[in-house]
């Protein structure tokens, strides 16, 4: 079973939280769930990065694009509307990246 | 026959701690973002029935997941190999609106305050797919909100009778045909000059016509004649909010006197588009203007959910 390729996926990955959760003491299955514990954060994350870069109207368009998943019409839609998007996706996702990797740190601390 | 058995979590592990704090995390933000942009989550899920959500998955399990494992599940969901077509995305959102009014209106009929006004107008503006407001270009009427009354049907043109006035099925109708029509002109005078002049406009105005207090309009003494000329034939949203009927109106007459206890007055065909057509024939209503620009909403009844695909311009 593969991840599904989100309009963002070529953009951010969460390579360097896997990296710090595969030092964590977890069986296969709970990495696995743990995993997409994190993609799905970062999907609402991104969601919300764009979403409050837009207008109540283009927020519908976005959404509505991204219920089809055409992820070329996404894209641009957001470069039409957003100034720099990929860079503001970047962003967040590196935010994110940053506290899901010191939630990480904390729990192996905690556990020692 | 053996059996899987899973292996207990233990609550300190790293795993069960790291979990708790993400899936607490998760749902936190969630439900921030959710309300962050509440109006455009609520049109795309309106948009979007459920069964339509295995289509695009990304924002559709998102949004009907209330706790992780859907929400995961999501992301393993097909590529999406079907694209609806946006007419199959109608939805009625009559249920919708009367539930948004619920939490919204006063338990009395009375005038609505400004934020009152603006927040119903801008819910309206969402469930309806076009803009509507209690004021326009600067004018208002003197409320939003009041009990509207039973009219007669007016005489569209000079020798317009009962046996005229209506077609063969509304002459059938025995609300429509009894209320009868008002003996002078309405205070924009005759809807056409004649029979043969009046066209597909007027006899649609003359159906849908309201009669609004304009005459109570603020600043209606200062400039009446440009009052006038505004309220003509303005085009307004009228809405029975506890039943969500809805219908598309134009200013078609002055009134009614205010002695009468009722602040707007409906045709025959306006009560029994509002639901309004039996017992007192009076309700309270929501009256708001329509931006119609463009000309673009038809007169008539309207359910919340006929403009979905005409996405406002907030």
């Amino acid at each position: 079973m593969n991840m599904k390729k989100h309009f963002y996926s070529d953009l951010v990955s969460l390579d360097t939280v896997l990296v710090e959760l595969a030092t964590l003491n977890l069986t296969s299955e709970e990495k696995k769930e743990i995993e997409e514990l994190a993609h799905a954060h970062l999907h609402e994350v991104i969601l919300d990065a764009i979403l409050s870069e837009l207008s109540v109207r283009d927020k519908k368009i976005f959404l509505a694009n991204l219920e089809y998943d055409t992820h070329e019409k996404i894209w641009k839609h957001l470069n039409e509307k957003v100034e720099n998007v990929e860079g503001k996706i970047k962003n967040a996702a590196d935010r994110l990246k940053a506290e899901l990797r010191e939630d990480v740190k904390q729990v192996k601390k905690g556990s020692r | 026959m053996s059996k899987k058995v899973k292996k207990p979590v233990k609550e300190n592990s790293q795993y069960a701690q790291l979990k708790k704090k993400w899936l607490k995390k998760h749902k936190e933000f969630r439900r921030e973002v959710r309300q962050k942009h509440r109006e455009a989550f609520e049109w795309i899920g309106e948009k979007v029935p459920a069964k339509e959500h295995v289509a695009g998955a990304a924002v559709g399990a998102l949004m009907l997941s209330n706790a992780l494992p859907a929400t995961i599940a999501a992301a393993f969901l097909p590529e999406a190999t079907v694209t609806p077509q946006e007419q199959d995305l109608h939805v009625d959102k009559t249920e919708l609106v009367v539930e948004h009014l619920a939490s919204m209106l006063p338990k009395d009929v009375r005038p609505l305050s400004q934020t009152e006004e603006a927040l119903i107008g801008q819910t309206l503006s969402a469930d309806f797919g076009f803009t509507v407001s209690a004021e326009l270009d600067g004018r208002r009427l003197n409320r939003s909100y009041g009990f509207i009354g039973a009219e007669q049907h007016l005489m569209r043109y000079l020798g317009d009778l009962m046996h005229s006035h209506l077609s063969a099925e509304e002459a059938g109708n025995k609300y429509i045909y009894s209320s009868g029509m008002a003996p002078g002109r309405g205070a924009w005078g005759f809807f056409a000059k004649s029979k043969v002049e009046m066209s597909e406009q007027d006899v649609e105005r003359e159906k849908w016509y309201i009669a609004a207090p304009t005459f109570l309009a603020p600043g209606f003494m200062d400039n009446v004649k440009g009052h006038y000329e505004w309220f003509k034939y303005r085009k307004m949203l009228v809405l029975n909010p506890k039943t969500g009927q809805a219908v598309v109106v134009d200013i078609g007459d002055a009134g009614p006197a205010q002695w009468t206890g009722k602040h707007l007055g409906g045709s025959p065909e306006v009560m029994m588009a509002l639901g309004l057509h039996t017992g007192p024939r009076k309700g309270g209503v929501l009256y708001f203007f329509i931006g119609d620009v463009d000309n673009k909403i038809p007169l008539g009844p309207v359910k919340a959910g006929d403009y979905n695909l005409v996405i406002s311009d907030k």
